[in-house]
């Protein structure tokens, strides 16, 4: 659009500012945070935290890396049995929210466990160990985020060029020597993007490693907000949190950064398939079991839970179950997350289209990068950071749906931004040229061609921001006002206390809601985007 | 797409609808309590009156530092607490509306504030639940001397510093003992591996009664809460109150309580619901569906836990030993505990 120079810079600016302000107001806290809070800080919360936060997330990431990994082996390159429904069905566990998938296991595993309850109805009376602590969150970790990196590395693998390893072979390179210094390296970039992502996942985590009660930093920020009578402690946390979550980031970026791993062209061939032989069973036994683990047990586990709270009711009945409140709760998080979605969408489109038409600007792409950043960021941090915007500009706002809203989209923006930059990016910027050169004025072209080519990146960039708003729990239990439950905070009480009767309700809604997303990124992939 | 969008402005209109009905006749409540055993009572409260309550379950730290920052136009009317730690944090920070009437004066002035900033409405006292297939119960310590001994090391469980109970349990440690004795018996329990589960005597119960640790410290009502298990197999638990021989020093009894917010938009209905309270349809709603004593000397104790004190026919606060102290002065000793449970790291 022929906006004037400072227009664009003021659109760009003023929505990375609204974007930076939680950051700027955690740091602006922390600054204020007594001397001595510090030091207590520093001596007692950080070196356990840090040790236990970086051992998670290594672990959760290799775990992810080579599950993830081995099964988009598996369905692109193998003879697996089956491979048509496996596909799609592995990406699947993503509906289920992390949380959820955690009170499950806690539950299902230990000392009359409903695990144990299940295989002696089966006639298998077995004890099952119960699964607090590391090992049991990073298996939680890796089982909720294997199907990001799948979806990355299949794609990846998907679009690989073979006259590459073909060359190789021509030159003599034996198949470890091919593998190692020609295919992985094309995989490199799906493997860091991989990576990073749920190194992320793991560190800004809050709802597992509470449930699994290993304490990380996200679960001690949660507690010295909740237990303690000042967030100064919680503050000067925050900071070292996002510090840390800056040099992850930093850490991909000259990984990845300025080398180039694709090939010009891409030559899209059928691939040579890998014939397992005898290992054709044990590899579909292995994927079925990863699909009943991430999917099938714990919705198995939720529906057992509603079928007990409707059949042998309780004997105490303390929480009565009520179908009004249940629907409440639903219409809650719907009202949050269409606002969110709606405003995100609307705040990102300008941002997004300045983004790609002045690629050059180098402060139009600062700020495009600024507005980014709350996604790389815990749920938790942009909660106490959105809690302190309010409590030193607007007070009577804070706890308020505005901020349950303000904090979901500083969260979630990068992940309409994303999608929308890739729309206006497929459309040609002549089209817009030509429609001026016909007459149209510059407001006329950006409605009339860019808003209808675009539409369905729009829209999916609505869905994606409204699904994830719908599955966010720390920013909706922290700046919820009274009365206003939405369901994962509804799933959430619940559970915390023990009721999972009263949880397995709210928790399989919400697996509900989520199905349109798992639908879309098996439609992608169907088309074999990359 | 468009069915999509359908759908999903009738269900806004759905919301909106259900928000623009809002009554006038309202009630704002903050509980620290945990929403399933504060329902039941403010459900009674909205039959009884027609007032609709708008409830904001949380932890009492989170709730306190909203209302002390909104204290000039507050949001919540009254303020439910678990223990009077909290209660006397708030008073002694302006944030409380003194209240006194002919029903809270029928509460004995032991459990409720001097000035009238709050009243207590349940009583709760520490004790051990522990699993009889674990353990039996002459080897239970009945002291808490005696629970400091090596020979427990790995068996009980407890809940970490996030506890408010667990805090002020500690506060009249310090109070009852003095500091250094306090910190001796925290970190002999902490170096015989008590485990700290979370911040949720539910988790000590359940997992107690599961069989993953032979004791766990609680408040007492979580023993009854696990007695009525619905699976039978979780039930098989025992309770032990502490320091309850002859002479000995006894449980602190501590209460829950409420107070009306200073400056209340809903003053009327705020102590129309602490008169409710304190009345003995509530105050029998907290002896029978939460195993608490009753504070009002006509409700009776719920019969499950006189006989856990085997004093049938009496009343629970009359057959407890309890500690002797005053609870109001939990309050000023809160910051000070806090730092001695940060200290030997109980967490």
């Amino acid at each position: 659009m022929a906006l004037k120079l400072p227009v664009k810079y003021g659109i760009s600016l003023i929505v990375a500012c609204i974007m930076a302000l939680p950051c700027i107001c955690v740091i602006y806290g922390a600054a204020n945070v007594d001397f001595s809070v510090w030091y207590r800080t520093v001596t007692r919360y950080v070196p356990y935290l840090m040790v236990n936060s970086v051992i998670l997330a290594l672990t959760v990431t290799c775990g992810a890396l080579v599950l993830g990994g081995v099964l988009a082996f598996l369905v692109e390159r193998t003879d697996l049995p089956l491979k048509k429904f496996f596909a799609p069905a592995l990406v699947t566990p993503l509906i289920i929210p992390c949380y959820i998938l955690a009170l499950c296991y806690v539950n299902f595993f230990g000392n009359k466990g409903v695990g144990e309850k299940l295989f002696s109805f089966l006639g298998l009376p077995v004890t099952l160990p119960a699964i607090y602590g590391f090992s049991g969150a990073a298996f939680i970790l890796i089982l909720g985020s294997y199907p990001y990196v799948y979806t990355i590395i299949r794609a990846s693998i998907h679009n690989i060029d073979l006259t590459f390893t073909e060359a190789a072979q021509c030159l003599g390179m034996g198949r470890r020597q091919r593998m190692v210094s020609v295919s992985l390296p094309l995989l490199l970039p799906a493997i860091t993007a991989g990576s990073v992502l749920t190194g992320l996942y793991a560190l800004s985590d809050f709802g597992v490693v509470s449930l699994l009660r290993y304490p990380t930093f996200v679960s001690a920020i949660y507690h010295e907000i909740n237990g303690s009578y000042n967030y100064s402690i919680a503050n000067a946390l925050s900071c070292f949190l996002m510090l840390f979550t800056f040099l992850l980031l930093y850490i991909q970026d000259t990984l990845t950064g300025r080398r180039l791993f694709v090939s010009a062209k891409n030559h899209l061939r059928p691939k040579s398939i890998i014939n397992l032989k005898y290992a054709r069973i044990p590899a579909a036994c292995f994927v079925i079991a990863i699909i009943i683990a991430g999917l099938v047990l714990p919705i198995g586990t939720l529906m057992y839970w509603s079928y007990s709270a409707s059949h042998a009711a309780s004997t105490l009945s303390i929480w009565a179950f009520s179908w009004d409140s249940l629907i409440q709760s639903g219409l809650n998080s719907v009202l949050i997350a269409t606002v969110t979605a709606t405003a995100c969408v609307a705040l990102s489109l300008p941002v997004a289209y300045l983004s790609v038409r002045e690629k050059n600007n180098r402060m139009i792409r600062i700020s495009a990068w600024v507005a980014q950043f709350g996604f790389a960021l815990p749920g938790i941090l942009v909660a106490l950071g959105v809690s302190l915007v309010f409590r030193f500009i607007v007070p009577t706002l804070n706890f308020s749906i505005a901020a349950i809203v303000i904090a979901l989209m500083t969260h979630f923006f990068s992940q309409g931004f994303q999608m929308i930059s890739a729309g206006i990016n497929q459309v040609s910027r002549r089209l817009e040229e030509g429609a001026r050169l016909l007459g149209f004025s510059s407001l006329k072209t950006f409605g009339y061609i860019i808003l209808r080519l675009i539409r369905p990146a729009l829209f999916s960039a609505w869905l994606i921001v409204f699904l994830s708003s719908m599955r966010e729990l720390p920013a909706s239990l922290l700046l919820r006002p009274a009365g206003f439950d939405s369901l994962t905070v509804k799933v959430w009480l619940a559970a915390s206390e023990g009721f999972y009767e009263q949880a397995a309700a709210p928790a399989l809604l919400l697996i509900a809601a989520s199905l349109p997303l798992a639908y879309s990124i098996m439609h992608h992939q169907h088309k074999g985007a990359t | 797409m468009k069915k999509w969008l359908l759908l999903i402005l009738v269900l806004l209109q759905f919301a909106c609808a259900r928000y623009c009905a809002a009554e006038d006749n309202t009630l704002v409540v903050f509980s620290a309590r945990k929403q399933p055993l504060i329902e039941p009572v403010i459900s009674l409260f909205e039959q009884q009156t027609g007032v609709k309550v708008v409830l904001k379950a949380g932890k009492s730290g989170a709730l306190a530092q909203q209302i002390l920052h909104e204290l000039t136009a507050p949001s919540a009317d009254v303020f439910i607490a678990k223990e009077s730690g909290a209660l006397e944090y708030l008073q002694s920070n302006g944030a409380f509306a003194s209240y006194s009437s002919e029903a809270t004066a029928k509460i004995p002035s032991y459990f409720k504030a001097q000035d009238g900033s709050w009243i207590g409405i349940s009583g709760r006292s520490r004790a051990i639940i522990y699993n009889k297939d674990l353990i039996d119960e002459s080897a239970v310590p009945k002291t808490l001397d005696a629970l400091t001994d090596t020979k427990y090391a790995g068996k009980i469980a407890a809940v970490n510093s996030g506890n408010e109970s667990l805090v002020a349990w500690v506060s009249a440690l310090r109070i009852k003992l003095g500091d250094e004795k306090t910190k001796d018996i925290l970190l002999k329990l902490k170096n015989n591996d008590i485990a700290l589960l979370s911040d949720s005597h539910t988790d000590v119960r359940k997992a107690v009664g599961r069989g993953e640790y032979a004791m766990g410290l609680i408040n007492h009502y979580y023993y009854h809460l696990q007695k009525n298990e619905t699976d039978p197999s979780l039930r098989n638990v025992g309770i032990v109150y502490l320091d309850q021989q002859p002479g000995g020093r006894g449980e602190i009894v501590n209460v829950c309580g409420a107070g009306i917010i200073k400056n209340a938009a809903n003053r009327r209905n705020a102590e129309q619901f602490i008169d409710f309270l304190v009345s003995p349809d509530a105050q029998k709603l907290f002896a029978e569906v939460n195993f608490e004593y009753p504070l009002l000397p006509a409700v009776e104790t719920h019969p499950e836990v006189l006989e856990s004190l085997n004093a049938p026919g009496t009343s629970a606060l009359e057959a407890v030993r309890i500690m002797e102290i005053e609870i109001d002065r939990l309050g000023a000793e809160l910051e000070k505990t806090r730092a001695l449970l940060e200290e030997v790291q109980w967490r």
